[in-house]
C-alpha cells in the first residue's frame, strides 16, 4: 500500500523528520540548560524512543503511562489516569442505530467530544449526525449544519461514526502500521506511532477519521481524566484519530458514551458473540443495514427502521 | 528509535507483537427496570391529596387539580380511572381490572402496545444504562412517553460544530 513516490507520504516523512530535529532542538536546549528540568529532558527522550504499542511489556506500558500522566499534570495542571483494559475473551463488540427513533438532537455527537477529549477549537467530532430526506439513504444529499427544532418534517437523521470494518480499508491503508482492529472487532490508532500521512482518512468511506491539524484545545476543566492509551488520552498534534467505541468505557463493561447520552433509545450496543445482548436482538428480529455496503468493508455498524 | 524505524517496515515484522493476557468479560447480569416510584413526587397518591378528596369520574377540563393535564391517548382512554382506579391510587389499573404497581406501568402499555412491548423486553425498544453486559438498567415506558398525552415531543438540538455550520450543506467534512 505504501509507495515511496507518493507526494503525501513524501511529506508525511518529511514532517516526521522536522518533528525529530526539533525535538532533538529541544533535548538540546534542555541538555544546554543543564540539570534544570530534567525530569522534561528525559520524559522528551523517552517519548521519542518510545516502541510500537504492540511490543509494549506491562512494564513499559506502566512507566509510559506514568510519563504521560505527568505530562498532562504539567501542561495542563490536571491529574488524569491513563489505563489499558485489555480486550475481552468471548466479546466482538457491535452498534446497531435506530433510524426510526433518532430525533437529530446531536446529544450523543457532545457526549463523545466530552468523553474522548477532542479539541474544541478547532472543533474536531469523531460523529456527525446527518439530516437525510425521507425515503432515501442517498448521503450525498444530506445535511450537518442543520438547525432545530427537530425532527423536522420530511427528514430523518443518520448518525454515522467510525463502523469498526472487519474489513477496514483504514488499516490497510496505513504504511506504518499505526491503526489495527483489536481482537474485540475495535480498530484503534497508537496516536504516539502515527506519521500524520493521512492515508487512512482517505481510505476510509464513512469520512470517519480525525486528522489534529494544531494542537489539541481544550480547557482544564474539559479534560475527561478518565483516560486509556488506545482511546480518548490527550492525543498530540499530527495524528489521526476516530470513535473507538469508548473502549476504555466497554471494555469495564459500560456503555458508549453516545449511547447513554442518546434521550429516544435509538443506540443499541454489545456483544455481537451473545445471542441476548441487545445488539444481537435487533440483528435477529429485525431488518440491518449497513452503510455503503457496496464498499466492501463489512462493518459492525448497523441501522435499522423500527 | 521511533521516528526513524517507525517506517521500517522490515523491523515492524522481525520484532514479535507482545501478546497480551485477555481477560474474562464481566459475569453476565441481569436486567433491571428503573423504578418509577421514586420519581413521582405526589405518591403514594392516597395518602397524601387524595386522603382529603376522592377523585371526581366525571369528564371534563381540570382547573382546580392537575390543572393544565390533558388526557389524549386514543379513544377507549376516555378518564383517568381507566388507569388510576378510584379505590386504589397507589396502582395502576390494567384493562381486565387487574393492579399493578407504577414501577410496572410497562405492563399496563403492553396490553395495547404488545409489539413495542415484545421489542422493550428484548432491549431492541427503549434505552439501556448500566452496563451492556449486566446490571442492565432499562428505563420504563413512561421515562419516555408521557401516558396522559404520548405524542412524540421534539427537541431543540445542541448546535453543529462550526464548521459544519459554515459548510452548511453537504455532510462531508
Ligand atoms: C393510560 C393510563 C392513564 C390514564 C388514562 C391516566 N393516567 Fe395518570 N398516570 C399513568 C401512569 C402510567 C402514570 C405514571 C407515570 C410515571 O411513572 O411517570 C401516571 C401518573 C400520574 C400522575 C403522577 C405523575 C405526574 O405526572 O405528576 C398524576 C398526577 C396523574 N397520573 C394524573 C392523572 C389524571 C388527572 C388523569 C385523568 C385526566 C390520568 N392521570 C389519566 C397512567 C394514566
Ligand atoms: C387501552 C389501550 C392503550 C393503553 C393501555 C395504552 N395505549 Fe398508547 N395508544 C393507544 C391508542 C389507541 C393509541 C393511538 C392514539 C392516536 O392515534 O390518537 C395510542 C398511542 C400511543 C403512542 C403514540 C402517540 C403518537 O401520537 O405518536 C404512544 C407513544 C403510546 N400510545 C404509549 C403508551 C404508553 C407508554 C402506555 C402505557 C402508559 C400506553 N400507551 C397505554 C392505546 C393504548
Ligand atoms: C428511551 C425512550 C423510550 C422508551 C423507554 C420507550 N419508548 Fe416507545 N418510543 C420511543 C421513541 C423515540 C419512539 C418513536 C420512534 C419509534 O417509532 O421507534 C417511540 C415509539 C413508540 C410507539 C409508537 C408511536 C408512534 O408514533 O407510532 C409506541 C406505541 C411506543 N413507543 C410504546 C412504548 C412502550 C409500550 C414502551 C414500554 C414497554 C416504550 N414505548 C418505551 C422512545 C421510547
Amino acid at each position: 500500500m505504501s509507495d515511496p513516490e507518493d507526494p503525501a507520504l513524501a511529506r508525511a516523512f518529511e514532517r516526521a523528520r522536522l518533528t525529530r530535529r526539533s525535538f532533538l532542538a529541544a533535548f538540546g536546549a534542555a541538555a544546554a540548560a543543564g540539570c534544570a528540568d530534567r525530569a522534561e529532558r528525559s520524559a522528551l527522550w523517552e517519548a521519542f524512543v518510545q516502541q510500537h504499542y504492540k511490543r509494549l511489556t506491562e512494564d513499559d506500558k506502566r512507566v509510559i503511562f506514568a510519563r504521560l500522566e505527568a505530562e498532562v499534570r504539567r501542561r495542563h495542571g490536571v491529574q488524569v489516569t491513563i489505563a489499558d483494559p485489555a480486550p475481552l475473551r468471548g466479546v466482538e463488540f457491535g452498534y446497531a442505530l435506530n433510524l426510526s427513533a433518532c430525533v437529530g438532537c446531536r446529544r450523543c455527537e457532545h457526549a463523545c467530544a466530552v468523553e474522548n477529549n477532542t479539541s474544541r477549537d478547532p472543533t474536531v467530532r469523531y460523529l456527525k449526525v446527518l439530516q437525510m430526506e425521507s425515503g432515501s439513504m442517498d448521503v450525498e444529499r444530506s445535511r450537518v449544519g442543520y438547525q432545530g427544532p427537530v425532527p423536522a418534517a420530511g427528514h430523518f437523521y443518520m448518525p454515522v461514526q467510525c463502523q469498526q470494518c472487519r474489513d477496514a480499508p483504514c488499516v490497510r491503508a496505513c504504511p506504518v502500521g499505526a491503526t489495527w482492529t483489536e481482537p474485540d472487532g475495535i480498530t484503534v490508532v497508537d496516536y504516539n506511532w502515527c506519521i500524520g500521512c493521512r492515508y487512512c482518512e482517505a481510505a476510509c468511506p464513512y469520512f470517519a477519521r480525525r486528522f489534529n491539524f494544531s494542537e489539541p484545545d481544550l480547557r482544564p476543566s474539559e479534560i475527561n481524566p478518565d483516560q486509556g492509551y488506545l482511546s480518548n488520552r490527550l492525543r498530540p498534534v499530527g495524528v489521526v484519530e476516530k470513535c473507538t467505541f469508548c473502549l476504555h468505557r466497554v471494555r469495564r463493561g459500560e456503555y458508549p458514551a453516545c449511547l447513554e447520552a442518546c434521550p429516544t433509545g435509538a443506540r443499541k450496543f454489545g456483544n455481537l458473540l451473545d445471542p441476548a445482548s441487545e445488539v444481537r436482538q435487533v440483528l435477529d428480529h429485525k431488518r440491518v443495514y449497513v452503510l455503503h455496503e457496496d464498499a466492501g468493508t463489512s462493518p459492525r455498524f448497523y441501522y435499522f427502521f423500527d | 528509535m521511533r521516528l526513524a524505524l517507525g517506517p521500517s517496515l522490515a523491523l515492524l515484522t522481525a520484532c514479535a507483537d507482545r501478546p497480551r493476557a485477555p481477560r474474562d468479560p464481566p459475569e453476565a447480569g441481569l436486567v433491571q427496570v428503573v423504578p418509577r416510584t421514586p420519581l413521582l413526587s405526589a405518591w403514594p397518591c392516597s395518602e397524601g391529596c387524595h386522603a382529603r378528596r376522592a377523585p371526581d369520574p366525571t369528564r371534563r377540563p381540570l382547573r382546580e387539580f392537575h390543572a393544565g393535564r390533558t388526557l389524549d391517548h386514543g379513544p377507549t382512554l376516555r378518564w383517568c380511572d381507566a388507569c388510576h382506579p378510584s379505590d386504589d391510587l397507589d396502582r395502576l389499573r390494567l384493562l381486565g381490572g387487574d393492579r399493578v404497581t407504577f414501577d410496572n406501568a410497562d405492563q399496563l402499555c403492553g396490553q395495547c402496545h404488545a409489539e413495542r412491548h415484545r421489542d422493550w423486553s428484548r432491549g431492541i425498544h427503549g434505552a439501556q444504562s448500566g452496563s451492556w453486559a449486566g446490571p442492565t438498567l432499562r428505563r420504563n415506558c413512561v421515562a419516555c412517553h408521557d401516558p396522559h398525552a404520548p405524542q412524540r415531543p421534539m427537541f431543540n438540538p445542541l448546535p453543529p460544530a462550526d464548521h459544519d455550520r459554515a459548510y452548511g450543506g453537504g455532510a462531508h467534512p
